[in-house]
């Protein structure tokens, strides 16, 4: 979940008064699908719930929304964007399997204090790596526009060419040399070295802006305290995205004070001509009934158009005999997919607390599941004979599944990726589990009988998830003189109880002793394993008592 | 007084009127004195020094006995004892070890032996016994004596006088070992001197038998009392795994609130997981990081839900005919036939709509694994429990919702003071948190809840309104038991799981 730590200071300035802690604790909790996660000071740290709600990730953002909410605003704030003829040009053919969309704009007289420039960063670096996939999906680049030449031009270059120098460095290098040499080209190379050519942005007078989405120039990709006027630039794949992000980055710099221009994109292969940002709100159809209806609350209309105003919607036309309210909303809220999301806007701005909890009124009979009824006859039978249960994890290791049980290694379900290699399978058998857990209970008093009921995995080409689960019980005895006998009588009352006839067929195994281990059958069929556990293997886990086991798979009886 | 006197075994008291007559004894003298076995008067003692009658002191006493090696010198002599007997008429060295029928050992022994303490002498190849070793035969005859003697365990002190000197030297040539005894010193107590004079033998039953309930006895002879406060033996019996016991009371609880029980795999096509819960193919959620990808095997095959996946592609590319905007991105089938392990037991709710046989209205829960790539501490694990459920009806609206989270704050969490916190899942609006309050904790989280979204339902031809919640019932059974360490529910620890208290 995205995180974002911000300047309470900040926040106020945006909200326009002054908040006390709890306030803004509370309300951040109850409409912003966000909670505090860490407080330094003025500095606090916000965690997001909600991925699709990036304009939230900033003091601008969360500024912007409580303004609505506390009731200092109404509606959606709406920004002003100047005509200018800034140009940038497009190489479309060869940017089309690379990196085809980009949009900017230039915002200008912002005051760049310290403040100002750590939100701008903190914005680009949050939506680059979360709503920009690590910059695959979007990136953000901010120059200083006093120092661009226009027209720019959004082009490629071969790895090798035009050379240039890093943000943060003094030499300059080619597109390929950043890739391999700079710390932002080694992290980002993924995204482009499959590519024959990179993206690169220049200016008329052959300055490059930057080499999208990897680094910007030194020269003219630097923002700081002496910094007035900007361009910003979002390249990417999916051409809405990239819009959208730049409309995040150009309100939140005019939230700081900004007068931001459009951009004119120019398309050198034949699409029409764009004009960057549009921050026109986005128009929505309700149906108040249908809200109602969901939420299950009873409220006027006044009262649902009111809620609408202060959660930022602004009320365009209502037609209360067809049941349709016509609503706009910020630009910023692509969230919003189906009128459901504006009818959760509406309980939240009611308030989730507000509204009483009713019950359910849903005849239906309950019912456990025919495997979990049957898993716990089997327990209630074992547990009289006097075992403990113990529950262990699916996750396992093949150290434990085929070495220590001296067993050939097989095909098993394996992870991708593992956070360790004590769990990178899972288990096909529950005995190894067990020996596991009695290695590490040595000095506990004996006899010891334990068992579990629980799942293996086995791969199954057959099978639409291409695996088998399959229930079993397993069920182990270890003391100085734990013997087949032993252990098969409580075979004998389980399988006698449970109203199954079996027989023991004399098995080869590695893991038990020649000629004391036996498959389990009912009806001819397989159905669990029995026997003495082989001395080499009981070395293998250090245990040092005899220990005698079965497991039957249970949802085969 | 009186009770004590009345709870003595026949046993105790012979052995208290033992100490009357003679003061401070062992535990051996009182069995004899008795008429008992030792085991019978030890067995007493450890009653009596419980009722605090007698005081007990144990002593150390070393216990000589021949060992098995000595013990094949008793008949023959030591070694070196035949060895000199041999050489009492001269003989060649190469000769004496035939001749004397000693083995390699036993013979290198022997000749050390008499060579160091003149014994033997040795001229022109021949050895011969010096007067030395004519006198010291003597000394290896008494040993042998002593080794006889000690067939049977002796203390030091009951070794016949001329012995002893040897017990040392033959105790380091491991023929005869030692053993420690313990020797119990009796004496009474003055509580005990205050219960002798009540003494009386009379006919009690001490354990009731077949035999006495068949004669009747037990109709004219009274019952010895018993200590009721006797230190039992610890009995190591059958058990319930804390947790499973605890999520068997839950599942009977929804049973008793009508819902039936659902389930699903582990290995999950990405498609129950994700795309038909409306998860986008790019979500962030669904980056490796999170969520364990297969290596073997690493595909599924959807062909059984070919018209679901149709209709789950449209929703997402263009939000079809929900009136929904959809994600706007093109849809890769095959993404969704990739296999994972569920992060969300929400696959099962999926596959459970997805039945031919969903019963609407209808109400199910689920208890099941999921996973989550993690870091293992103890906040976190890699596999954990999530209890899930869902109402299916016509009716139902968000305020049925947050009467089903009241019921599972207060019947199953069993907290009072809670609140609804919107929240954010993929396939649920309105979405909602319920967080209860704990003394002393602060507000925590117990579980998510909300209402399908109509890209979800749609796919599914399902037409009424769902609700889904789902609990950390991991954390709950924490919270309930106080565990700090969300590792200790899969303890491994069987002293603490045969300790735990229910």
């Amino acid at each position: 979940m995205p995180v974002a730590t911000v300047s309470k200071k900040e926040i106020e300035k945006f909200v326009g008064k002054s908040l006390d802690r709890e306030t803004l604790a509370e309300t951040i909790w109850m409409y912003l699908k966000a909670d505090i996660e860490e407080e330094n000071g003025d500095e606090i740290t916000f965690k997001f719930e909600d991925t699709n709600r990036p304009d939230l990730w900033s003091a601008e953002g969360i500024g912007r929304e409580l303004r609505n909410i506390l009731g200092l605003h109404k509606g959606y704030t709406s920004y002003k964007v100047n005509k200018s003829n800034f140009t940038v040009n497009v190489d479309d053919s060869k940017l089309k399997e690379i990196r085809p969309f980009i949009a900017c704009a230039v915002v200008k007289d912002i005051e760049f204090d310290d403040a100002a420039i750590k939100s701008i960063m903190q914005i680009q670096d949050k939506l680059d790596q979360n709503y920009g996939r690590k910059r695959k999906k979007t990136s953000i680049g901010i120059y200083d526009y006093d120092r661009i030449k226009p027209p720019v031009l959004y082009t490629t270059v071969e790895p090798n060419s035009k050379k240039f120098v890093p943000l943060g460095f003094t030499a300059p290098m080619t597109p390929k040399e950043i890739l391999e040499k700079h710390p932002k080209g080694v992290e980002y190379a993924d995204i482009l070295k499959k590519f024959s050519e990179y993206p690169l942005l220049i200016d008329s007078e052959d300055n490059i802006l930057s080499m999208p989405p990897v680094i910007n120039s030194n020269h003219l990709g630097k923002v700081d305290r002496s910094t007035k006027n900007v361009l910003v630039e979002v390249t990417g794949t999916s051409e809405d995205a990239v819009k959208n992000v730049l409309n995040l980055v150009s309100s939140a710099l005019a939230e700081r004070g900004g007068d931001i221009y459009s951009v004119k994109i120019v398309h050198k292969q034949g699409r029409k001509e764009d004009i960057t940002p549009n921050l026109g709100p986005l128009p929505f159809k309700i149906n108040p009934s249908y809200v109602k209806q969901r939420i299950g609350i009873d409220i006027s209309l006044r009262d649902m158009k009111h809620i609408l105003e202060k959660m930022g919607y602004n009320i365009v036309h209502e037609n209360t005999q067809e049941d349709i309210i016509e609503v706009e909303a910020s630009f910023y809220r692509k969230d919003i997919m189906h009128q459901v999301d504006i009818a959760e806007d509406i309980a939240i701005g009611y308030g989730f607390n507000n509204i009483l909890p009713a019950e359910i009124k849903v005849p239906t009979i309950g019912k456990l599941d025919d495997l979990t009824i049957k898993s716990n006859l089997y327990r209630d039978v074992i547990i009289g004979l006097g075992f403990q249960e113990i529950l262990n994890f699916v996750l396992t290791s093949k150290d434990l599944l085929f070495a220590k049980m001296n067993l050939p290694e097989c095909e098993v379900v394996e992870l991708a990726n593992p956070v360790s290699s004590s769990w990178d399978v899972m288990r096909n058998s529950l005995l190894p589990i067990h020996l596991n857990f009695l290695a590490q209970n040595k000095t506990v008093e004996f006899p010891q009988k334990i068992f579990e009921v629980g799942d293996i995995v086995l791969p199954d080409s057959s099978a639409e998830n291409a695996t088998k689960q399959t229930r079993l019980l397993c069920a182990a005895i270890t003391h100085p003189r734990a013997n087949y006998t032993e252990i098969k009588a409580v075979l004998d009352k389980l399988m006698h109880d449970m109203n199954l006839s079996f027989t023991v067929k004399e098995h080869e195994n590695s893991s038990y002793i020649p000629g004391r281990c036996g498959i389990i059958e009912v009806n001819n069929k397989t159905v669990g394993i029995i026997g003495e556990v082989h001395p080499q293997v009981l070395q293998n886990f250090t245990l040092e008592n005899p220990v005698v086991a079965f497991q039957i798979h249970i949802d085969w009886l | 007084m009186n009770s004590v006197v009345e709870s003595l075994h026949d046993l105790e008291k012979k052995v208290l009127l033992v100490l009357k007559d003679f003061g401070k004894v062992t535990s051996d003298i009182i069995a004899e004195k008795a008429g008992i076995n030792a085991d019978a008067a030890n067995k007493a003692i450890e009653l009596l020094k419980e009722k605090q009658l007698i005081d007990v002191d144990e002593i150390e006493k070393e216990l000589f006995k021949t060992t098995q090696l000595g013990l094949k010198y008793t008949e023959k002599g030591l070694p070196e004892y035949i060895f000199l007997k041999t050489a009492e008429t001269p003989v060649a060295i190469a000769d004496l070890k035939k001749k004397a029928g000693l083995d390699d050992n036993e013979f290198n022994v022997s000749l050390g032996l008499c060579k160091r303490n003149n014994l033997i002498e040795i001229a022109a190849g021949k050895i011969s016994i010096t007067n030395n070793g004519k006198a010291y035969i003597k000394h290896l005859e008494r040993q042998k004596d002593l080794l006889n003697e000690l067939r049977e365990s002796k203390y030091a002190d009951e070794v016949s006088n001329e012995l002893d000197e040897f017990l040392i030297l033959l105790k380091q040539r491991n023929l005869v070992e030692v053993s420690i005894e313990k020797i119990k010193h009796v004496s009474v107590t003055d509580a005990g001197k205050k219960v002798l004079p009540q003494i009386k033998f009379e006919k009690k039953i001490d354990e009731l038998t077949p035999q006495i309930i068949k004669s009747g006895d037990w109709k004219q002879t009274p019952f010895r009392k018993y200590d009721l406060n006797v230190q039992a033996p610890e009995i190591l019996a059958g058990k319930q795994q804390p947790y499973m016991k605890f999520i068997n009371e839950v599942r009977q609880k929804m049973i008793s609130l009508g819902f039936e029980e659902m389930t699903g795999p582990y290995v999950e096509l990405a498609f129950f997981n994700n795309e038909i819960l409306y998860m986008p193919q790019d979500h962030p959620a669904r980056e490796i990081q999170d969520v364990f990808h297969l290596k073997t095997p690493s595909h599924g095959n959807l062909s059984n839900h070919a018209g679901l996946l149709e209709n789950v592609k449209k929703v997402h590319e263009d939000g079809g005919d929900t009136g929904s905007t959809g994600w706007n991105y093109k849809f890769e089938p095959k993404k969704a036939a990739e296999l994972l392990l569920r992060s969300q037991t929400t696959a099962a709710s999926a596959r459970t709509m997805a039945k031919p046989d969903l019963k609407i209205p209808g109400k199910y829960f689920s208890y099941d694994k999921v996973f989550r790539v993690d870091t293992i501490d103890w906040k976190h694990l890699i596999e954990f429990n999530q209890f899930e459920g869902i109402v299916l009806d016509s009716k139902i609206t968000f305020r049925e919702l947050l009467g089903l989270l009241k019921l599972a704050a207060e019947e199953i969490a069993g907290v009072k003071k809670f609140k609804y916190v919107p929240g954010y899942f993929p396939f649920t609006e309105p979405s909602v948190e319920l967080h209860a309050y704990k003394e002393g904790k602060g507000w925590i989280e117990l579980g998510g809840a909300g209402m399908f979204r109509p890209e979800v339902l749609e796919p599914l031809g399902i037409d009424v309104p769902v609700i889904a919640w789902g609990l950390g019932i991991d954390r709950l059974f924490m919270l309930k038991n106080n565990i700090m360490d969300i590792r200790q529910l899969f303890s491994s620890d069987l002293k603490w799981l045969r300790e735990f208290k229910w």
